[in-house]
């Protein structure tokens, strides 16, 4: 396997006396993308703001390029390379679309890579180019999306976190989306970290996954095998034994194998 | 009423009336001689008194003897109606709820013999048992559970109707072999109405000797075997509890474990049929210890797990604690023990000792069973596997009376306890009155009283193996007395036999290793081959916890199994329980189980001990793996 890009070890993280997680470990290496599922609840947007700072962890390591990043200042880890592109898009609605690029760069004064980057971001979203003017706040759910994503690319990041893209797109922009950041891991060499609830199509992307249950890691493999494992197949992708009644109500329990 | 004069001089013990002698016949308990009497008497004298309570969307409901007694002869007379007949079996499959105590009850009255089956068993299992037992009518709590009914590939012929409890998502089911609850209830009304005094009657008919249950024992080799219990043993199991462990009509009790387990089954129905103590139904496996704490009872029967995740509990709590509570704990758990040993040695608690002690109670331990839920415990007990005599003496330090028993199915549950005036940690106690214990030659545990079970059902062969010639009871355990106090040391037919030659009994070495708060069970392996070794199953949660402490990084449970760190702390425990044994029982090797198992699985009896034969079988590669 490649090299080891981002390690997460022992991480607990707390919102007041509440643990919301107990204790995670994962590793996520150079040009994969690496999934994690879960149920509401379970810890991953948690998971994804303590890694880019925005939450400090109480216990636990977070390493990066060999580096002990946990509890630095958001920005200092956005340096380092880690860039978010946070649940609900949260572009800034009153900027245009090449504003919110341009502040995608802010970390950077490399004026003609950073051209070169803004072509990169149009030539993968064609529609940001049309509506390159707009602001941001006009645009359609789908759009902000991929301008969120846009504006991640900005950075030139190492890895890019990524906190629900499906959320609240058609399954027909969901594919949209996916399909490009297929191709950004494939053609740029983009590291990817997502959290998901819509496991198919995050399992297609994905090279390996991990699953969250109530802030623990419960299940951990390649993509593959998760998608094959019955738990995960019939709580998460919908395939379902309908029983010998032909419709049933109940859940089998989960065992995470 | 089938109340007999007693024909043995009686004598009252905490307000039952029993015969003064213990193990005799005719045995009688408050005048009755079989559980469908003693039944009748208690609802008829208790009427509105609170017999049980169980949640109802999230509030605790009461239900009274009378209640009971209405419910119970409304399934027994429906049941009747749909052509129930004495002698044949009607099958429970379903979680802890009061419809199990109304359907035991109610079948055994008019003259049907009860048989739980586990809701973890899997559908072929189910299937099985239903043909073995050439069940009549089944009982299903619901959806899920029927559902294993449907999947019976010959549609299991023997069972005339299905009875199902809940009706939930059934809504559309179609068949004239199904009823719901409800519908049994209709039947018994209009049966009721028709025969207005035929209940009674039939519990007239029961004699002591007649057969009462049907227990399906896990069966760690083969096909599960059905135990034939009568009503004189349960009775006879009854009279040795109530003399022994000695409880009231105030008394309030959880009710968690299956109730198809005869441990369960007699602290949780027959017990409180004649202490007429209150039952309380835990919500689900899961929400034992928010139960407990809601219900805090006065009696509480659990397996060593239980009381092990308890102190687990209490350990991690106390870690995470301020400093000023951490070294308050610390100091009350130094007093608490300092006093428990020496009570334990029978010395004297010195001034000073017993002060402190007063002063650890008041101002740790005392909100500490609060917190529990264990603050009005009188009596603790644990049973189904052997417990640490550590976390006795744990328990003990806190101030919470734990006992350890001993008994089988095969003797009705119970034939040994510890006391608290009588009381050896490491033992399982004296021979609870009524009950005579021998070791026989080969170092097995024997048993004789009028607990010992009728046999298995049609199965003559192995009723025959269980017997001595001479009528006593071959537990298949091994151990020794002394001074009366029987200490287990393994089975009979696990004994190892090495390539070497030399005895061993693996539950020796397992149960220390058990004992460590890491394990949660083991299996030693090592018949016929050069060295022993060991299959483990880990603690999840304070092997987690030490993982998290030592900032050792797992992700799911198989990572956790394969960090190097856990693996030492593992061997660190058996090199500590090695100590204890000469060379030839000494662990050489061993692996972790790597799935984190469930009472759905096979490996797992439904207390979730491990089956040696199943694991073996399932972990061959690992056990191949040790011997390469």
């Amino acid at each position: 396997m490649s090299d080891l890009l981002l390690e997460v070890r022992n991480l607990e993280t707390f919102y007041g006396p509440i643990m919301a997680i107990r204790g995670v470990s994962l590793e996520v290496h150079k040009g994969r993308v690496v999934t994690v599922l879960g149920a509401n609840g379970a810890g991953k947007t948690t998971l994804l703001k303590t890694i880019s700072g925005i939450m400090d962890p109480e216990k636990g390591k977070i390493i990066f390029e060999g580096q002990e990043i946990q509890g630095l200042e958001p920005h200092r880890v956005v340096k380092a390379g880690i860039v978010h592109v946070p649940e609900g898009r949260e572009v800034f609605p009153l900027l245009t679309v090449e504003e919110n690029l341009a502040l995608g760069a802010y970390t950077r004064n490399d004026k003609a890579e950073i051209a070169r980057d803004r072509d990169l971001v149009f030539n993968y979203f064609p529609i940001l180019a049309e509506r390159r003017k707009q602001e941001a706040g006009t645009l359609s759910g789908g759009q902000q999306q991929m301008l969120a994503i846009g504006r991640g690319l900005m950075l030139r990041p190492k890895i890019m976190l990524l906190d629900e893209p499906s959320l609240g797109l058609s399954p027909l922009l969901t594919q949209e989306i996916f399909a490009i950041l297929k191709r950004l891991n494939k053609d740029e060499g983009v590291t990817m970290m997502l959290v998901e609830q819509n496991a198919a199509v995050a399992l297609d992307l994905a090279d390996d996954g991990y699953v969250m249950e109530l802030g623990r890691i419960v299940m951990s493999g390649t993509a593959d095998r998760l998608a094959a494992s019955e738990d995960i197949q019939s709580f998460y992708l919908g395939h379902d034994t309908e029983g010998a009644r032909g419709e049933r109500r109940w859940k089998r329990k989960k065992t995470w194998r | 009423m089938t109340k007999h004069a007693p024909i043995q001089p009686q004598v009252v013990v905490n307000g039952v009336s029993l015969n003064a002698t213990p193990g005799q016949r005719p045995l009688v308990i408050d005048g009755c001689s079989t559980l469908p009497a003693l039944f009748q008497t208690r609802c008829t004298t208790l009427g509105s008194r609170t017999a049980h309570r169980e949640k109802d969307l999230g509030i605790w409901k009461a239900y009274s003897w009378s209640d009971y007694w209405n419910h119970a002869r409304l399934i027994g007379l429906g049941l009747r109606r749909l052509g129930l007949e004495r002698g044949r079996v009607v099958s429970i499959l379903s979680e802890d709820r009061k419809e199990w105590l109304y359907a035991d009850m109610g079948i055994q009255c008019v003259g049907g013999i009860s048989s739980g089956v586990y809701t973890t068993d899997s559908s072929s299992q189910l299937a099985y048992i239903l043909k073995d037992s050439d069940t009549q009518f089944l009982i299903v709590e619901n959806e899920e559970q029927l559902d294993k009914f449907l999947e019976i590939p010959d549609g299991a012929p023997t069972v005339e109707k299905v009875i199902i409890l809940e009706e939930e998502g059934l809504h559309d089911l179609k068949g004239d072999r199904f009823l719901f609850l409800e519908e049994l209830y209709d039947l018994g009304r209009q049966h009721l109405a028709e025969h207005p005094k035929m209940f009674e009657a039939e519990i007239e008919k029961v004699q002591a000797g007649d057969l009462a249950l049907l227990i399906y024992t896990s069966g760690t080799t083969g096909a599960p075997k059905g135990a034939m219990l009568s009503h004189e043993n349960i009775m006879a199991a009854i009279e040795g509890g109530i003399r022994a462990l000695p409880t009231d009509s105030s008394a309030e009790q959880l009710c968690f474990l299956p109730l198809c387990h005869i441990l369960e089954r007699d602290s949780s129905i027959y017990f409180p049929l004649a202490v007429r103590s209150t039952v309380n139904f835990a919500e689900s496996p899961e929400t034992v210890f928010d139960n407990l704490r809601e219900v805090s009872p006065h009696v509480f029967t659990a397996v060593p797990r239980v009381w092990e995740k308890v102190y687990s509990r209490v350990t991690v709590l106390s870690m995470e604690a301020t400093t000023l509570g951490k070294f308050a704990f610390k100091a009350a758990l130094g007093v608490g023990m300092k006093r428990a040993t020496l009570m334990q040695e029978g010395k004297p608690v010195p001034a000073t000792t017993a002060l402190g002690y007063k002063l650890a109670d008041f101002l740790v331990f005392r909100n500490l069973r609060q917190m529990l839920g264990l603050d009005r415990l009188r009596q603790g007990t644990s049973g189904a596997a052997p417990i640490s005599p550590a976390l006795l003496m744990w328990y003990r330090a806190i101030g919470v009376p734990l006992l350890e028993g001993y008994g089988m199915t095969e003797n009705a549950g119970l034939a040994t306890v510890n006391t608290e005036v009588d009381n050896r940690p490491g033992s399982v106690g004296r021979a609870v009155p009524g009950v005579q214990l021998r070791i026989a030659d080969d170092g097995e545990i024997q048993t004789y009283g009028l607990n010992n079970f009728m046999g298995y059902w049609r199965n003559n062969e192995k009723t025959a193996e269980t017997y001595t010639d001479d009528g006593w009871l071959r537990t298949g355990d091994i151990g020794r007395l002394d001074d009366g106090f029987l200490t287990i040391t393994g089975r009979l037919k696990d004994i190892i036999i090495t390539a070497g030659g030399k005895n061993i009994t693996p539950a020796e070495i397992e149960s220390r290793l058990k004992f460590s708060h890491y394990i949660s069970d083991a299996v030693v392996i090592g018949d016929k081959r050069k060295f022993l070794t060991c299959l483990i199953m880990i603690d999840q949660e304070n092997v987690e916890k030490y993982a998290q402490d030592n900032k050792v990084p797992f992700s799911d449970f198989a990572s956790l199994c394969r960090a190097e760190p856990v693996l030492d702390l593992i061997r660190a425990e058996m090199d500590q329980v090695n100590k204890e044994f000469a060379r030839v029982e000494q662990i050489k090797d061993f692996r972790l189980i790597d799935v984190l198992l469930t009472a759905e699985d096979e490996e797992l009896t439904a207390t979730m001990k491990l089956r040696r034969s199943f694991v073996e079988k399932r972990h061959k590669a690992l056990i191949d793996d040790m011997y390469k």
